[in-house]
């Protein structure tokens, strides 16, 4: 306990010394790396505060269980590096924003540890709040912010109805070891997937990733959305796991991953791709959790363990690499001053080698590249959705096929558009722009901590998976010695090694890294040209047109239009998600002005029987 | 309607080279009161499309450059494709890698000499370069041309019409990946080759003309051989694109692929084959003597088939022409020795396998004084640069390739 104690005095702390602001980072930093040893200490052995009786029934405590320990470690590292990168890269922004930087952390922070519904929802509450602070610190962000804000409170009222169906049910608010009902579950799990941006509840994060300063994208996209993981994890337990909720959440995780990815590929904005990347990668760990679900309710205990583990693999695989591309692409953008990718070419000469670096290991890691830890999320995704055979049920195995196909589709498109992301920002040809020189050096060693956790933890994943709890899939064959073999299931189904892959592929690379490194001061470096002259500003290959293929072909998914006015052209392509939620705002807007216009009119008796009529609505919706 | 294919001044008096209803002249005038007068200026640094008035622009549009030098286009030119992505939304063709000046070193230069100059501003349209050139000259000077040698030109410039629209439909059928259909198409272009070289000592009927006369007159056995190796040539071609004309994957490459309107391509000064192809029966053969038989092959829809179409059924027709005037011919044995002294200004013309060429000449004491080249692939590649827009990268070769323009013809 006395690391929570202690994270909660640094992030105290950090909010009385917002005006040194590189105190407050620290302060934060310092805070971030307690809820780590919290996780490593829960691991094994959980423990609780003391309780604390606000009124009968509602019992107040934190603590640190496996479950939780488990999204502590991974949100921790997150934690931990942002506010490290912050250190510089907060001092771009004004002072209150420390302030609410660590409130927003402390929020995180007690949704992981809460024991307790109301803990649990002040928690949700104060890091939904700040962050909405933190969307604002970026000017004219408002209505990013506002939409933010919007489904904030929509996962907050969603969470308020699913927290009285559970204390009618239990009398009590304790979130571990009680019993919920469909109602529960089905609100928490409404509030949830708002959170982790699943289809269709997926439009905020685009706009207030987008727009929010890069720490806060890093910290919206990866820790944030990995609370809307945990509580559903948590719903479950508490809920049983029922078929139904697995069938929906393959449904929704595998149409979110392919939505997201099938976006991301058409995106121009260099924050708005990766904010598409978290709707996929969200969606692949909502369907995976389905998958453990459903496996669960068929008495497939393997797959169902396996499922789970992916699920975990996964979290973590996103956690820590998209913590790490919104802080490379975050750095890029600050110095350059340019939010576009077109406009970030060149990052490794412009910017830098770190940051380059760190876009490129991302979207390696994103694109599956093997060893990194996305190669071995994507792997252990693919197998357990190969396994869905074994369902007794047709309705199961036809969910798990079309999610497996939206998951398969997903995948390549998402290698599509981090090829277009890397290749274009980190790997493509500098446009000669100024970068701002900006102090970076805890911006750098931030995205060489991540870095080396998404290669190094993909290299030694097998003892990840062992320290999750999960050693059962591990296992040794074909000369590859235990544990370093990483099985899908009992008998074995399939296998892979992602340490002995790297160790063959390495060796094998050696030889013609060898040979380049030798003929390395032969080479002769001219421009890049084309056609036999250099390529000019104006001729290179731009982001927006490697994808316009795929946006002409998927014209009508993509509603894209290719717009002519006067002697301007352009194609613009759009969420059609979006469209639904314009109408309603717009069926509002119509709803609002006649209610104005005739209950509202000023007409003292209309506006008493509005009045009356809406408070015995009210009335009978509440009881 | 009045087509305008050059301008040159003399006398401070504007005169413009027009072509209306198969017949080329000379007239004064005001250059810029055709749309097209932009290309006789522009036209030794780029081509581009002179319908259209507006500059494209956008933050996404990019300058998609293929050339100078790129696997696709077989001379030294630059296509710069204006676009979003794979959309082609502008083009500007570059044209200037490829000036070489010719005809301005024609100027000062013996007749002779300028006539081998003619030759070579387009390889594969020598035989129409050097006979529109002759026939400025020989209108200049007042030479009369025997019916021997004005027979032996036109069956010069059919074979070069044979090789040349082989070659373009060989291109066209390589761009839709109908290997089997192209190799052989190539195979019918070698042995069009190795026919004009019978005939003429040349496999691309260089040194064929002289100022008034042919430089060879081909031996009776020479001209059994031609006849037969035509006759061959025609046999294939006619199963090849029988068989081509049932490939749906061919056809529909082709089909409404860049199509231009006949409205559009007389604006533009467009002729020869692409001009045919939509719609209007212009062919300058038709009022020449020589060529009393002629049918003139069209078609309505002015797209890539349509031109593709039009070039086959020339072959067809120049084939034929071939065979009968070989057959006709009965050379005389006696040969003219023209005068190519004197002084005088004249205008010459041909249809070549793309179009109208006309020069006009100034002669003085035998050496050119001024003249001018009209060139049809400047308007041919005015017309790719307009019916391009709204296709994709992947038309791009069946839209270049059907037009069969060449940069070293444009530019000169």
């Amino acid at each position: 306990m006395i690391y929570i104690y202690f994270s909660f005095i640094f992030f105290a702390l950090g909010v009385l010394t917002t005006f040194y602001r590189k105190v407050s980072y620290i302060m934060a930093t310092i805070g971030s790396a307690f809820p780590f040893l919290a996780a490593v200490a829960g691991m094994h052995t959980s423990f609780t505060s003391n309780v604390f009786v606000l009124f009968n029934g509602f019992n107040l405590s934190v603590g640190v269980d496996h479950t939780s320990a488990i999204f502590l470690l991974i949100a921790s590292i997150s934690w931990f590096t942002i506010s490290l990168y912050s250190i510089d890269y907060g001092m771009n922004y004004s002072k209150k924003m420390p302030v609410f930087f660590n409130a927003a952390l402390f929020g995180m922070f007690l949704v992981l540890i809460a024991r307790d519904a109301l803990t649990f929802i002040s928690g949700w509450e104060i890091a939904t709040v700040f962050s909405y602070l933190l969307i604002m610190e970026h000017k004219h962000s408002f209505k990013e912010a506002f939409e933010f804000l919007a489904f904030g409170e929509i996962s907050t009222v969603s969470l308020l109805v699913a927290f009285a169906s559970l204390y009618l049910e239990n009398h009590s608010l304790a979130i571990v070891g009680s019993h919920g009902n469909w109602i529960f579950l089905l609100m928490a799990t409404i509030a949830f997937m708002a959170k982790m941006g699943i289809y269709p509840l997926h439009t905020w994060l685009i706009g207030a990733h987008s727009r929010a300063p890069s720490n806060v994208s890093a910290f919206l996209s990866a820790p944030l959305t990995l609370m809307g993981v945990y509580g559903l994890v948590r719903v479950l337990s508490i809920a049983g796991q029922p078929e139904w909720w697995g069938v929906l959440a393959m449904i929704f995780g595998g149409f979110s991953a392919f939505w997201g990815a099938l976006q991301a590929a058409a995106a121009k904005g260099l924050k708005i791709l990766p904010a598409y990347s978290t709707v996929e990668n969200n969606g692949m760990i909502l369907a995976t959790l389905g998958l453990s679900v459903v496996a669960y309710s068929a008495n497939l205990a393997v797959l169902s363990s396996f499922a789970m583990i992916t699920t975990l693999i996964l979290l973590f695989a996103h956690n820590t690499t998209k913590s790490l591309l919104f802080m490379a692409v975050g750095q890029a953008k600050e110095a350059l001053g340019e939010d576009t990718i077109d406009n970030v070419r060149g990052v490794w000469t412009a910017v830098g080698k770190i940051p380059a670096i760190s876009i490129l290991i991302s979207g390696l890691s994103f694109s599956a590249f093997p060893p990194l830890i996305g190669f071995l999320g994507e792997w252990m995704t693919l197998e357990a959705l190969f396994q869905s055979y074994k369902f007794p049920s047709i309705l199961d195995r036809l969910s798990a096929v079309f999610a497996g196909i939206l998951i398969a589709l997903a995948m390549g498109l998402a290698a599509f558009s981090m090829v277009k992301l890397t290749g274009y920002t980190a790997l493509g040809y500098d446009h000669g722009k100024k970068a701002r020189t900006i102090p970076s050096f805890t911006m750098r060693l931030s995205e060489i901590i991540l870095s080396l956790i998404v290669v190094l933890t993909g290299f030694f994943s097998p003892y990840m998976l062992k320290y999750f709890g999960y050693g059962t899939f591990l296992s040794g064959l074909f000369g590859v010695p235990k544990p370093f073999l990483i099985v899908s299931s009992h008998p074995v189904f399939g296998v892979v090694s992602p340490t002995f892959l790297t160790i063959v592929i390495g060796t094998l690379f050696l030889f013609p890294l060898a040979f380049y490194l030798q003929k390395l001061r032969k080479v002769k470096r001219v421009s890049a040209w084309n056609g036999g002259i250099a390529l000019k500003e104006k001729e290179y290959f731009t982001a927006p047109a490697y994808s316009f293929t795929l946006e002409y072909i998927m014209r009508k998914v993509y509603s894209m239009k290719e717009i002519k006015v006067g002697n301007k052209r352009y194609v613009s392509v759009k969420d059609v998600t979006t469209l639904f939620y314009s109408g309603l705002k717009r069926a509002t807007e119509i709803v609002a002005k006649f209610l104005s216009l005739t209950l509202m009119n000023g007409h003292i008796y209309s506006y008493v029987l509005y009045t009356m009529i809406m408070f015995i609505l009210l009335f009978f919706l509440i009881k | 309607m009045k087509k305008l294919l050059g301008a040159y001044r003399q006398n401070g008096e504007e005169h413009l080279i027009l072509q209306e209803n198969g017949k080329v002249f000379v007239q004064e005038g005001n250059a810029s009161e055709f749309e097209n007068s932009v290309l006789l200026e522009s036209r030794n640094e780029y081509v581009k499309d002179v319908l259209s008035k507006e500059e494209i622009s956008g933050n996404d549009i990019f300058d998609f450059r293929y050339g100078p030098v790129t696997s696709g286009i077989g001379e030294a030119g630059i296509f710069h494709l204006y676009t979003y992505g794979e959309r082609i939304l502008s083009v500007k063709i570059d044209t200037s890698y490829k000036r070489r000046g010719l005809d301005e070193r024609m100027i000062n230069s013996d007749i002779n000499d300028a006539l081998k100059l003619s030759e070579e501003i387009c390889g594969n349209f020598a035989i129409s370069h050097s006979t529109a050139f002759s026939r400025a000259v020989e209108n200049a000077l007042k030479i009369k041309v025997t019916r021997d040698v004005e027979l032996l030109r036109s069956i010069a410039l059919e074979l070069e019409r044979i090789y040349n629209h082989l070659y373009v439909i060989s291109r066209l059928a390589q761009a839709a990946s109908q290997q089997v259909l192209a190799s052989h198409l190539m195979g019918l272009f070698e042995d069009s080759l190795v026919t004009n070289k019978i005939f003429s000592d040349s496999r691309y009927l260089m040194n064929f003309n002289a100022i008034g006369d042919v430089l060879k007159i081909p031996s009776r056995k020479e001209l059994k051989d031609v006849s037969d190796r035509v006759k061959k040539i025609e046999n294939i071609f006619s199963k090849l694109y029988e068989n081509s004309m049932s490939s749906g994957n061919y056809i529909d490459r082709l089909h409404l692929t860049a199509t231009l309107d006949a409205k559009e391509a007389e604006l533009i000064g467009l002729t020869g084959p692409s001009l045919r192809a939509c719609g209007v029966k212009e062919d300058l053969r038709a009022y020449d003597e020589m060529y009393p038989e002629i049918e003139i092959t069209s078609d309505e829809e002015g797209d890539s088939l349509s031109r593709m179409e039009v070039r086959a059924g020339e072959i067809f027709e120049s084939l034929k022409f071939v065979r009968k005037t070989i057959d006709d011919l009965n050379l005389a044995d006696e040969t003219t020795s023209p005068n190519s002294i004197g002084s005088g200004e004249g205008i010459g013309w041909c249809e070549s396998p793309s179009g109208t060429i006309v020069y006009h000449v100034e002669i003085e004491n035998s050496k050119i004084k001024d003249v001018y080249v009209s060139t049809p692939s400047v308007f041919g590649m005015s017309a790719i640069a307009h019916s391009i827009v709204g296709n994709i990268f992947t038309d791009f070769p069946f839209v270049v390739e059907s037009f069969g323009v060449n940069f070293s013809d444009a530019a000169r």
